[in-house]
């Protein structure tokens, strides 16, 4: 049962991952980035944190290193777990305040990007990308009926 | 969807182990210049198969997706081109009418010392007075003379302003105009709104062939322009006058081009 969960989750993360590659290709513009897989790791981190998530997490991380990066193996892998840890214990544990599922999003749609940080156009591409990801989180949040 | 409520910390201790991991992941990685991470794509040919996926599927959508905007462009290019056709047509049409005119009117004597400046008629006020374009800004004056695209005289400008002027023609109650024949015959015709009046006021030498009344250049008029068709109406020599009245006939309609001649 552990193997089916774990091969259902590593193949809805790896092709998430895949599809928000392919739709910044389509999508081409250097001040946007659509981010389903981080979506899709807030609304698990959120709702269903679970140990269970640490393998389909760092699979994909692995897959994503292995062939989509020219990073050394891992450095994905690490961004994805601590993304998914701190969406949860900032959410659950750290703060406490009327915005904090904006703040905790933005926040960690920063450290999803950390890779790219060097990039000339990334706080233009932060600033927008963050709030086209949240809209369409509160679009998921609304069609799923999730409570968070 | 499950709304979790906040977890006991050691569920993060598993999470910060394979975070541990990872870096040692990148340390050997990083310390054996990239084998790791390129073990697997330089040994499977999926990286080729890639290469394929990519320039087949993703340039194909790429040049459909190009494709189409370079149509829809295209489409916005010949849409504008069809407007920017049809309004040439519309003036070609235009100029076309005009070369016709000027043509005609061009087959008047005396053409060569004369400029025929156009002018179009604007409104019709309640005095049967028309109001034609151009004033003082093309030189008009007072008592030029109006011509229609035939050459036929068919009024005086009464009174010029800057920018349009007032034409009096054969529907007005106050026209009047002197006239001379081919004979030096000298005639006056008025108008009372409705019919033309044509008399006599200094007959030399009369004969059946006068044919047409013209503007003379000595009455102050830039030409020779004919004015009334003598063989259209009742002209005949009485006790060595000529008195007539005839219904006016030759009336211009909005469409008709009007030229002012001017003398060079």
């Amino acid at each position: 049962m552990n193997i089916l969960y774990f091969l259902t989750n590593f193949l809805l993360f790896s092709l998430t991952l895949i599809f928000e590659n392919f739709l910044n290709l389509i999508v081409f513009n250097k001040y946007i980035s659509i981010s389903p897989f981080f979506l899709l790791l807030f609304i698990y981190s959120i709702t269903r944190f679970n140990n269970k998530n640490i393998f389909p997490i760092m699979g994909t991380g692995l897959i994503y290193d292995i062939f989509l990066s020219e990073n050394y193996l891992g450095v994905y892998t690490i961004v994805f777990l601590l993304v998914s840890v701190l969406i949860n214990y900032i959410y659950e544990k750290l703060i406490n305040f009327n915005f904090n599922l904006p703040f905790v999003f933005a926040l960690n749609f920063i450290i999803y990007n950390i890779p790219h940080i060097l990039n000339l156009n990334f706080l233009y591409n932060i600033v927008l990308s963050v709030f086209i990801n949240y809209l369409l989180f509160l679009l998921i949040k609304r069609v799923m009926r999730l409570s968070v | 969807m499950l709304n979790v409520k906040s977890k006991p910390q050691r569920n993060y201790v598993l999470y910060i182990l394979f975070i541990f991991l990872s870096s040692l992941l990148i340390l050997v990685d990083f310390f054996s210049n990239k084998e790791m991470s390129s073990y697997i794509p330089k040994s499977l040919t999926f990286e080729f198969n890639l290469d394929v996926f990519e320039t087949t599927y993703i340039d194909s959508f790429n040049s459909l997706i190009t494709s189409r905007a370079e149509l829809v462009a295209e489409n916005i290019r010949l849409e504008q081109e069809v407007r920017n056709l049809r309004a040439l047509e519309i003036e070609n049409d235009s100029l076309e009418e005009k070369i016709k005119s000027f043509e005609n009117i061009s087959l008047i004597k005396n053409f060569n010392n004369l400029n025929f400046v156009e002018t179009s008629l604007i409104i019709k006020n309640s005095s049967n007075e028309f109001l034609v374009s151009g004033g003082t800004n093309q030189n008009f004056k007072n008592r030029d003379l109006v011509l229609d695209e035939r050459g036929y005289v068919v009024g005086y400008l009464k009174e010029v302003f800057y920018s349009y002027s007032i034409l009096e023609t054969f529907l007005s109650q106050s026209f009047k105009i002197q006239l001379i024949d081919k004979y030096n015959n000298e005639y006056i015709l008025s108008s009372d709104g409705n019919q033309l009046s044509l008399y006599s006021i200094n007959i030399l030498k009369f004969n059946t062939d006068i044919d047409f009344l013209f503007t003379d250049i000595s009455y102050n008029h830039s030409g020779k322009f004919p004015v009334v068709d003598t063989r259209s109406i009742n002209f005949e020599l009485v006790n060595n006058q000529i008195n007539t009245s005839f219904n006016i006939s030759n009336i211009f309609t909005f469409n008709t081009q009007l030229f002012i001649p001017k003398s060079k």
